[in-house]
């Protein structure tokens, strides 16, 4: 059993190392793989100030609570929080990992390794989460901290209380992982789960509001009756006042740290069961879903119709016509890319809603519907950096196929733009429409100078994004929603354009109708800005061509994974 | 001669290694030529550099008289290629993965359709038209491939192990189709471990060992410059310079 689970784990470790490792073909490749490993060690690094802090918190706390002192307190209420923070993420994160592509457990199930010797390694290396690594020196000074302050009784059950915790995370963790990877097994339905739960994410940010807002939506409020609506949400959330709350694995933790210290009426033995039969639940929950992914066999077929026609884009050769539509396909049918188009409008609803509510000085109302457009346009824009700032390499092995035709560098990256384009005006006009429906007020040419300045922003960032796919590719699948991020690089610097771009045409937009108050004028300078805009990717475009001319070669065994 | 594919002092390295050290290709138009070596020879490299995937580090080529160096694209028109990764894009179905690779070359579209319905329905793919290629098998992302590579049309063809995972009906068919394309002047060149397929399809063999050519011609006369009845097999390990492996016994095994 040791030496099976020492073998994983060695695997494991392997796995990461030559991950690591890589391999470099020229020198902008091995500038690009610094720099990734080194945006990874800094966000490494970032774990290891946060994991000190919280336990030199926890530490002092429970020595104040093994002393009665009544500052200690709110150092139970900081352990709720971020117990229950971890849980969220331990819960969700094996989700996006999976992200719509089934992992292979045909290996596994080859080995002459008992299915128990393989469950536990995995359960185990669950506990490798760094989410979970984050919180368990916490845990232990909780231990440490109740010894200094000479209560050893409270220490041993805070150590239960936290092993049982520990556990309850990483059987969590398993559960959720293995089952995902159940459902992943279906291409389509996990697709589906993965966009569920993406939207459940997105839209949780907002129960908050949702919660404020049990009145009705699109009714007016005053700032009290705000206020009012802000403090019953928060009761609501309170485990002293929801009874259900009080069982929450975070709670629990926190009932049994708070019971065993002297001057508690609570027993900590109930709390730490209800935690430890948690955790026993989900391992058992996790062995079920492992022995089902061990036996059942993989289901691939999907029936769907689909027409193959690709029309040819007005003002496009017919090469850059189907590289437009190619990227478009990839943006609308990957999990990254429908996650994106679906979730980046969300948003956008829920701040125009706020507005509605909110905003009640006239002139900032009429330009309500603009500015909630607007903010939409360039959000969607700033997420589709995400494939747009990794365009060439998001294509995988297509881009070899793309390479092996008589595509010229101009008409790749021409197709690339147009293909984003129209990706591009999916989210737009979600945010045009909610923008209108929630304010439908301010000048039509306000509108239209909006819409324009949107397009102008695209224009400049597109050859951009080119140059910056080209230079720092990195392979990615954007079936998953793990592995579908851009190079660090890229997708920063990317996302400084869309920024910087967005804030000189809204500085712009507001200037001109501060100074001239005329309508009109804005569209009229809106216009000017999308021709300068035209120039200016006119004039990038062909150093994006040849950067990917230039860069033929590893582009496409990057986009491999090689 | 009248040659497809023409190269001297063929070159290309990576980093201190040299996968492909100078070799001169002489594949005659209207052509089987099987391209034999052992795993790591430099096969799939020099596929690589033939058809603009990599960029040689040395030496000159020439596909049906052009340069693909200095007219890519020129080239490019007159190859298919079915590379070892297959390259498909996963997010297509194999009909739009055809639609891509027609508007690439730039056919219009009765002719793309047409060809496109025939080439689904000859690799047996017609039924799956609606699903992905993420949900293909791997014989139907090899014929798909396939499909996308014959569908221009093209004057040379080079495949990269064509009969790898193909059952043995769709192995027949390609075969049959490839004899067929060959005899119309169409110029394949081909890799294969598959040495009865090679011995049985091809009219001429270039071998490759560890980057060099060690012999190239008509595989009939290769076979009567060697010693009488010796089989493609034997005659290929002669080359590379490899033992059958009876010298080398396991005792462990079986014991």
């Amino acid at each position: 059993m040791i030496r099976t689970l020492l073998a994983l784990a060695r695997l494991r470790w392997r796995l990461l190392i030559n991950g690591l490792r890589g391999s470099r073909r020229d020198n902008m490749e091995q500038v690009s793989r610094i720099s990734r490993l080194f945006v990874a060690a800094l966000m490494a690094a970032a774990l290891v100030p946060g994991a000190i802090l919280l336990a030199l918190l926890a530490f002092f706390g429970a020595r104040g609570l093994a002393a009665g002192s009544p500052r200690a307190e709110p150092v139970l209420v900081g352990a709720r929080g971020v117990l229950a923070m971890v849980t969220m993420v331990t819960m969700i994160t094996p989700v996006l990992r999976f992200g719509g592509t089934p992992g292979s457990s045909t290996r596994l199930a080859l080995l002459p390794v008992s299915r128990r010797s393989l469950h536990a390694a995995e359960l185990i290396a669950q506990l490798a989460d760094p989410w979970i690594l984050l919180i368990v020196p916490a845990l232990f000074a909780v231990v440490a901290g109740f010894l200094a302050g000479g209560d050893p009784a409270a220490a041993a059950w805070a150590a239960l209380a936290g092993f049982a915790m520990i556990a309850f995370l990483g059987a969590l963790g398993s559960a959720v992982s293995l089952l995902a990877a159940l459902v992943f097994r279906n291409r389509r339905i996990g697709e589906l789960a993965m966009i569920a739960v993406l939207l459940l994410v997105s839209m949780g940010a907002y129960i908050p509001i949702a919660l404020q807002h049990r009145g009705g939506l699109f009714e007016r409020r005053t700032h009290e009756a705000n206020a009012q609506a802000i403090r019953r949400s928060a009761a609501a959330l309170d485990p002293a006042v929801s009874p259900w709350l009080r069982s929450a694995p975070w709670n629990l933790y926190a009932r049994a740290v708070d019971a065993a210290s002297p001057s508690a009426s609570e027993s900590p033995a109930l709390p730490t069961l209800g935690l430890a039969v948690a955790a026993v639940a989900l391992a058992g929950l996790s062995r079920f879903a492992f022995s089902r992914l061990l036996d059942a066999p993989p289901e691939r077929r999907n029936r769907s119709s689909r027409d193959a026609t690709i029309r040819r884009i007005p003002g496009l050769s017919p090469t850059a016509s189907a590289v437009a539509w190619t990227a478009f396909r990839l943006t609308v049918r990957s999990v990254r890319g429908r996650v994106i188009l679906f979730t980046s409008p969300i948003p956008v609803i829920m701040i125009g809603l706020l507005w509605r509510r909110s905003l009640d000085e006239p002139a900032v109302r009429d330009l309500a519907g603009i500015l909630v457009f607007s903010l939409g346009a360039i959000l969607a824009m700033a997420s589709l950096q995400t494939v747009f700032a990794n365009q060439f390499a998001v294509d995988r092995a297509g881009l070899t196929l793309t390479f092996l035709g008589p595509a010229s560098g101009r008409d790749i990256v021409l197709g690339k733009a147009a293909g984003g384009a129209m990706a591009y005006a999916l989210p737009c006009a979600a945010a045009l429409v909610a923008a209108a429906v929630l304010h439908p007020r301010g000048a039509l040419s306000l509108w239209a100078a909006a819409a324009l300045l949107v397009a102008a922003i695209y224009l400049v960032q597109a050859p951009v994004a080119a140059l910056l796919a080209a230079a720092f590719p990195a392979a990615c699948d954007l079936m998953k929603l793990r592995a579908g991020n851009p190079h660090p690089l890229a997708g920063v610097a990317a996302m400084l354009t869309v920024l910087l771009a967005a804030a000189a045409s809204g500085g712009v937009f507001a200037l001109t109708l501060w100074g001239t108050g005329a309508p009109v004028a804005v569209l009229g300078v809106a216009i000017a800005m999308l021709a300068i805009a035209a120039g200016i990717a006119a004039a990038l475009a062909p150093a994006a061509a040849r950067a990917l001319d230039a860069r033929r070669e590893n582009l496409a065994m990057i986009a491999q994974g090689r | 001669m009248d040659l497809a594919i023409a190269t001297q002092g063929l070159r290309r390295t990576f980093g201190d290694f040299t996968a492909v050290d100078g070799i001169d290709l002489a594949v005659p138009r209207g052509s089987l030529y099987g391209f034999l070596g052992p795993n790591g020879a430099g096969k799939s490299t020099t596929i690589k550099c033939l058809t603009g995937l990599l960029k040689p580090s040395g030496g000159t080529m020439r596909l049906m008289g052009i340069d693909p160096l200095a007219a890519p694209e020129q080239a490019k028109r007159l190859i298919g290629v079915v590379p070892e990764d297959l390259a498909l894009f996963e997010h297509l179905t194999a009909a739009e993965t055809l639609a891509f690779v027609g508007q690439i070359h730039g056919l219009d579209r009765a002719t793309l359709r047409a060809r496109s319905d025939e080439l689904l329905a000859l690799m047996d793919l017609d039924g799956a038209k609606g699903q992905l290629v993420a949900d293909y098998s791997h014989g139907m992302r090899k014929k798909t491939s396939l499909a996308a590579a014959l569908l221009p049309a093209p004057k040379l063809l080079f495949l990269d192990e064509p009969f790898e995972g193909i059952d043995a009906i769709a192995s027949r068919q390609i075969k049959n189709l490839l004899l067929d394309y060959a005899r119309r002047g169409g110029t394949i060149f081909l890799t294969s471990h598959i040495l009865e397929v090679v011995e049985r399809l091809c009219d001429h063999i270039g071998v490759i060992h560890q980057g060099r050519l060690a012999a190239q011609g008509p595989i009939d006369a290769l076979r009567s410059g060697a010693a009488s009845g010796e089989t493609l097999e034997s005659m290929f390990l002669r080359l590379v310079g490899a033992t059958d492996g009876a010298s080398r016994h396991l005792d462990w095994l079986g014991a």
